[in-house]
């Protein structure tokens, strides 16, 4: 079934770079995402201990406001094992990062759609994109504020908060999902508690893979001849 | 109510680790591993080459086995704690929660290639 499988959250202050366990194996060929938090996101880079390279940019976007800079990453077609994800190159800052496990994705290619909205206000609407994949899509999204030790919520049908570290004293992170069974436009809302504040979102989606039809059984029948 | 093992302020040699002892997590769900940017003779505000990694590894029973948790570079020289580079960031931690069945926590901070003072603390809250 398509979907969240574990995940892990956590912050840092005054750092360069971070890296977050996650708590068991993960399954080859799962996608595995990474949401960073950070004033500046420019130049960080993403990685594990388990696959080569480093991870793909979903969108890496500097605000236009006052709320952290935001970025989520992806790694498809997992290898097996336990991986530890990194972020480097951080520029010296506060950081909050979330790390998800999820089935489903293609193992290649499966970035549809992606993008970023700012704004103020206790709550925030992503923009809406239409996504087309034939199968359904895998929907992610992350979130950034400007004043931090708050709790971030969502109560959009469907979306579910998979990684919440809120409210932190360092930096609120969050990495939330939704599966979409058939093409079509989204948009996700999330809310902070206390007053206004600059906050901002970026979403993505990738492409499922088809789900195997169900074996309606074979019966088979024995005759004797006795 | 939370939990806390002090650093004593101490100058790190190069490659000077120092090893925080394991601590039970009963009645806890987060640890944060925390070091103090402006104490000492060579303090990471000043030491603007220095690099420290903090750690934190948790078992699942009782403290036979550990595995890794999180861990993070520390840089030296002035750090800012938001984006308007108004306040001035005096401490660097790491914060995380724990995985289901964890029974221990224990934290460690390796120095770099560069003599620095630091104190702080593990803390389960």
């Amino acid at each position: 079934m398509a979907g969240f499988v574990q995940g892990n959250k956590g912050a840092s202050a005054g750092v360069t770079s971070t890296t977050l366990a996650f708590g068991a194996a993960v399954t080859a060929g799962n996608l595995l995402a990474a949401s960073l938090q950070v004033a500046n996101t420019t130049g960080v880079t993403v990685s594990d201990n388990v696959n080569a390279g480093n991870y793909s940019v979903a969108n890496n976007h500097s605000t236009t406001n006052t709320a952290n800079d935001l970025g989520l990453w992806y790694k498809e077609n997992t290898a097996s094992g336990t991986p530890t994800i990194t972020f480097s190159s951080i520029p010296p800052g506060d950081v909050g990062v979330c790390i998800g496990e999820y089935n489903g994705p293609l193992t290649s290619s499966s970035l549809d759609k992606n993008g970023a909205t700012d704004a103020n206000g206790p709550s925030i609407t992503s923009g809406s994109l239409t996504t087309t994949g034939t199968n359904g899509d895998l929907l992610l999204v992350t979130h950034s504020s400007a004043n931090q030790n708050v709790t971030v919520s969502t109560s959009t049908s469907g979306w579910t908060l998979d990684e919440n570290n809120s409210p932190s004293l360092v930096v609120d992170a969050v990495l939330g999902s939704r599966v979409q069974a058939t093409a079509g436009a989204y948009t996700v809302t999330l809310s902070v508690t206390g007053s206004a504040q600059d906050m901002s979102v970026v979403t993505a989606a990738f492409k499922l893979q088809a789900v195997a039809a169900t074996n309606p059984g074979i019966i088979t029948y024995a005759y004797s001849s006795n | 109510m939370a939990t806390t093992v002090a650093i004593p302020l101490t100058t790190l040699t190069p490659n000077q680790v120092i090893n925080v002892p394991p601590s039970s997590v009963s009645g806890f769900s987060n640890a944060t591993l925390s070091l103090d940017r402006n104490v000492g003779a060579a303090s990471l505000d000043t030491s603007t080459t220095a690099t420290l990694t903090l750690q934190l590894d948790y078992s699942k029973d009782g403290g036979s086995t550990w595995a890794f948790l999180m861990s993070a570079t520390v840089p030296g020289g002035v750090i800012w704690a938001n984006k308007a580079q108004t306040v001035r960031q005096e401490t660097s931690l790491i914060q995380v929660g724990f995985f289901a069945g964890t029974t221990h926590v224990r934290g460690s901070v390796t120095n770099g290639s560069v003599q620095v003072s630091v104190s702080g603390s593990l803390t389960l809250s």
